[in-house]
């Protein structure tokens, strides 16, 4: 079985390379992105198994509209999404409504048991099961 | 007996000669360094008793950045950190993050004296005491 594509999407060098040599070592095979610039064609062309976003304070709103381009489009929208912030407001304040649209949340700054645990929770849930299960149109009671 | 090896990072540099002169005399080796991209490789390489890391809460802080790099890296995840801020709204929501991935943190303004008992507890904390049967 081949192990799963992950695209990373930071711009800290360093800690996108040291990401890339951390997971390729756990098996997984990485590709490394810069920023949001050119990602949704990236990501449409390559069609990972899960997608590690950074969403930094600065450029927040970069990050969010990205994460929202890659939930609206049919070809990106059942790929798992992990997003990483140091914003923990942003975390605590966002991480329910992420969840159910099936996107996962990790909190800056986490170490590698904490990330390795998040990708395999994702890369085995696929996106289309979690909209099963939290659905966010509640049930009408008959 | 070899002298247990303190990397101090901070960018206010006449602070940073303070704290090497204090740790000097209590008897540390301490080695002062503005943020810089190259730390990371420079504490994986050292392996410090204890890093001292002045931590600004802009997310491209050297300091943060560097914060992150050695929480991710496994070669450096056991390094212990006291980290340092004068940002409350900072302290106030990272410091439970950070006390859960034991790490310690230091409120900025801080005594010289206050600086040096956290780092004895850190780097030789007391052995705790056995307990006797009754």
């Amino acid at each position: 079985m081949s192990h799963p594509l992950i695209i990373v999407i930071d711009d800290d060098i360093t800690l996108r390379e040291l990401m890339q040599e951390l997971l390729t070592d756990e098996g997984y095979r990485v590709v490394p992105w810069d920023g949001v610039r050119g990602a949704v064609a990236l990501i449409e062309r390559l069609q990972p198994g899960l997608v590690i976003l950074d969403i930094r304070l600065p450029r927040l709103e970069d990050g969010r509209a990205l994460l929202e381009r890659l939930l609206a489009r049919p070809a990106t929208r059942a790929i798992p999404i992990l997003v990483c912030s140091a914003d923990g407001r942003f975390i605590y304040e966002q991480a329910a409504q992420l969840r159910q649209r099936g996107v996962a949340t990790i909190e800056k700054p986490f170490d590698l048991s904490e990330l390795l645990e998040q990708i395999t929770a994702q890369i085995a849930a696929p996106r289309a099961d979690i909209y099963i299960t939290t659905s966010p149109f509640p049930e009408r009671s008959s | 007996m070899t002298k247990r090896l303190i990397i101090v990072v901070n960018d206010d540099l006449p602070l940073l000669d303070l704290i090497r002169d204090l740790l000097t005399s209590a008897g540390y080796r301490a080695v002062i360094h503005s943020p810089a991209p190259g730390l990371h490789a420079l504490i994986r390489r050292d392996r410090p008793a204890l890093v001292i890391l002045n931590v600004e809460f802009t997310d491209a802080q050297p300091g943060w950045r560097l914060l992150e790099r050695m929480v991710l890296d496994p070669a450096t995840r056991g390094v212990p950190v006291l980290i340092c801020s004068a940002e409350r709204t900072f302290l106030r929501e990272k410091t439970p993050r950070l006390l859960k991935l034991n790490y310690e943190v230091l409120e900025k303004p801080f005594a010289l004296a206050e600086l040096l008992e956290r780092v004895r507890a850190m780097i030789d904390p007391a052995p705790v005491p056995a307990i006797l049967p009754t």
